[in-house]
């Protein structure tokens, strides 16, 4: 049998893995084995990263692998609707991974891999073009420079066909430039936002990647099969999960979090302001939302899409944008920066996707240099512009300087917060915990999770839902939470499931559907295989020089109060020295050195390299 | 010749009119594939940069350099003759919304005409 037709090689026994490098403009078609030790997804591209990762070389190393890995369910069930890419972090320069929906993980499916393996450097400015029957690297150098909307609108129809069944990944100047956060832009509304995978692009002089999913794959030839979907999208579309997704979307939980004094405001100066009746989900669905959109093999449809109406002249003549948001990015461009106007905020989410900016570091780096240049720290000749919190004009102009690396001060903005803090001061106030927060002030559970996780994530584990109800100091059972919790989302994250489908896919709902398509290894040995990824994860980023007992958290983070009251820096720190324990234990088989329990706050202890 | 096609310039709707319009035009790229593909040097790069010139005497119509573009931004009329725009810059007066722009090759500026929208202030 050839492995060069995707529809005879058994998905059972081996990967199908394109690698293409992008200096000989050439790929191979491998097969490698694995499947029954890593799953696919998270363990498919950290397999991956160890045979061909060059992990004592930096992120922009032209020989780093940028991977795009999907998961055993892919294509065959409902909300298996993600793509894992793993790569080399130029925020962290550690082994990392970001996620993303659109149609990226259906059509690498019915392209027919189980991942893309993209290394080497182009010689111009290139676009990937990938099929069942295509490989192409094609020049499109007059596309350096484009935005994300633009460069989309051109691949589009640069490389026509199979418009609804292709997925189209893009840069804009942000990645371009090579700042540290850039995202890859995924059809348009999507993103593998966090830690830089963008800027790896940008490294390889690859502007876009179009996925067409233009295959025929077998279907399971058993009568399980159609029973089981028919149960899973009966759960999906009943369960709370259309309420919670569907209706006001992420946004919903503004009010909430600001009802228990854990929303972030202006640089985290705040937990509450009255003004989140401003910019609650409610607001933003009754005034701006415009349409629903999904992930392909998803029914939920969690993208809200809002209407960005903007005046560009005095004649009143209007351009209308349509704006994705959601809880993450309303809170970076938000609350986060004092903006309470829905439409603002609107407006800044679609600056930064411009710009090709992960919008939570860009929108959390702008709260710092506004604290910043308010304390003197940084002065207007170096920002360019006023920011203040609440003024969504300054921040635009930032914005497009940030994605342009316009001048020192917005190569060292670029490259987090937390750096910019080393170079002019203020690293106390720069909200970065492995990298710049994500929305959630709930207590020391999160900040120690997002600080430690393996992608520095509110995805990593629950720990800002643990926070909502657990008041309790007790380290061991927050970190059997932490522990538990992790592995249950690495389980999801092989598959590669949409976390919001956790409550419906369950383990044994899980070994059903890989058993019906064939995988009845995998079936039995879930926990085993969770297991084996999670460490390979720990490994691979401790291997990339991640050294858990070296993080820190900045003081800002113990300087506030939540519903549990002002958090308490020393059982923070005892947490986070606990925890990081254990995952050094994980990796190493024996025990961390234990440090002195400090006797000072958060803040004192040195800076991660 | 008069017709939608018979321009440098093409303003097509994209995705239906309810999603707005299109200008399809000429990126000017460097090297361009149209020139690469004309089989006669009808089509050649201009030398100060920015575009092509194409020469109707020497062309034979064989539409080449339209199927290169990558753009879709050189036309064929009726009888096969190339359309494609000179970057004179005389459709810019014309646009009510200020949406085309010209400037030199020397400004380095994305070639791509809809690229950022670029803040008053930060220029």
């Amino acid at each position: 049998m050839s492995p060069k037709t995707p529809s005879d090689y058994d998905p059972a026994a081996a990967f199908r893995v394109l690698v293409v490098d992008l200096a000989a403009r050439r790929g191979d078609v491998a097969l490698i084995e694995g499947r029954d030790r890593v799953v696919g997804g998270s363990g498919l591209a950290a397999l991956l990263y160890e045979k061909y990762g060059l992990p004592d070389s930096p992120a922009f190393h032209p020989g780093q692998p940028l991977i795009f890995a999907i998961g055993p369910l892919t294509g065959y069930f409902p909300l298996m609707s993600k793509t894992v890419c793993g790569f080399k972090s130029p925020y962290v320069e550690n082994y990392a991974e970001t996620h993303a929906g659109g149609r990226s993980a259906m059509s690498l499916r019915f392209a027919g891999y189980d991942a893309l393996v993209i290394t080497g450097r182009a010689a111009a400015p290139a676009a990937l073009v990938v099929g069942s029957r295509t490989l192409k690297v094609l020049d499109v150098h007059y596309l350096w420079g484009a935005d994300v909307f633009t460069a989309g609108k051109l691949l589009r129809k640069i490389v026509p066909g199979n418009s609804g069944h292709r997925s189209i990944f893009r840069i804009g100047p942000a990645g371009e430039n090579l700042q540290a956060y850039a995202c890859i832009n995924v059809d348009t509304y999507r993103h593998f936002g966090r830690l830089g995978a963008g800027a790896v692009m940008g490294a390889k002089n690859l502007k876009g990647v179009v996925i067409h999913g233009d295959s025929d794959l077998p279907l399971p030839e058993n009568k399980a099969y159609p029973k089981l979907f028919a149960d899973i999208h009966a759960k999906a579309t009943a369960t709370d999960m259309m309420e919670k997704y569907h209706n006001l979307g992420t946004p919903v939980n503004v009010l909430p979090l600001n009802e228990l004094k854990s929303l972030p405001w202006r640089n985290l100066q705040a937990t509450a302001d009255p003004d989140a009746a401003k910019v609650s989900g409610e607001e933003f669905a009754d005034k701006l939302l415009m349409s629903n959109a999904a992930c392909s093999g998803c029914p939920v449809g969690c993208i809200h899409v809002g209407m960005l109406r903007e005046m560009f002249s005095d004649k009143h003549r209007f351009y209308i944008r349509q704006v994705p948001y959601d809880h993450e990015p309303n809170f970076a461009c938000g609350s986060m920066l004092g903006v309470t106007d829905p439409k603002d905020i609107l407006a800044l989410i679609d600056a930064a996707d411009r710009q090709g900016l992960d919008v939570i570091s860009a929108g959390v780096a702008l709260a710092w240099a506004t604290e910043a240049m308010a304390k003197g720290v940084v002065t207007r000749e170096m920002v360019l512009t006023d920011l203040a919190f609440g003024d969504a004009e300054g921040y635009k102009t930032a914005l497009y300087h940030l994605g342009h690396k316009t001048n020192d001060f917005y190569a060292a903005l670029g490259r987090g917060a937390g750096y910019a803090g080393t170079q002019y001061g203020g690293g106390d106030f720069a909200c970065v915990l492995g990298q710049e927060m994500a929305g959630y002030a709930t207590g020391e559970t999160y900040f120690v999770s997002q600080t430690i996780g393996f992608r520095h994530s509110h995805l990593d584990t629950g720990a800002y839902s643990f926070d909502q109800k657990n008041k309790d100091q007790d380290i061991e059972a927050t970190l059997k939470f932490l522990l538990d919790d992790e592995r249950e989302r690495v389980m999801l994250n092989n598959l590669v499931s949409c976390l919001f489908a956790r409550g419906v896919y369950k383990p044994a709902l899980i070994a059903e559907a890989l058993d019906c398509l064939g995988y009845s290894t995998l079936a039995a040995t879930l926990d085993a295989t969770s297991e084996t990824v999670r460490n390979l994860r720990w490994k691979l980023k401790m291997q990339t020089g991640f050294d858990p007992m070296k993080t820190r958290i900045p003081k800002r983070f113990a300087e506030i109060t939540t519903w549990k009251g002002p958090v308490d820096a020393q059982y923070m720190e005892r947490l986070r020295i606990a925890y990081a324990q254990r995952i050094t234990e994980l990796v190493t088989g024996g025990p961390a050195a234990t440090p002195a329990i400090p006797d000072a706050a958060p803040g004192a202890a040195p800076a991660a390299p | 010749m008069i017709s939608w096609n018979a321009s440098g310039i093409r303003i097509k709707s994209s995705g239906g009119v309810t999603s707005g319009y299109q200008a399809v035009l000429c990126l000017a790229c460097d090297p361009p594939p149209c020139a690469a593909a004309c089989p006669t040097g009808a089509m050649s790069p201009r030398k100060s940069g920015g575009g092509v010139l194409h020469k109707r005497s020497v062309c034979i119509r064989c539409g080449q350099c339209a199927a290169a573009c990558p753009v879709g931004a050189i036309a064929l009329d009726a009888d096969n003759a190339p359309y494609v725009c000179i970057h004179c810059g005389r459709c810019i007066e014309y646009c009510p919304h200020g949406c085309l722009e010209l400037f030199d090759v020397e400004e380095k500026r994305p070639l791509c005409q809809e690229a950022c929208h670029v803040p008053k202030d930060a220029e």
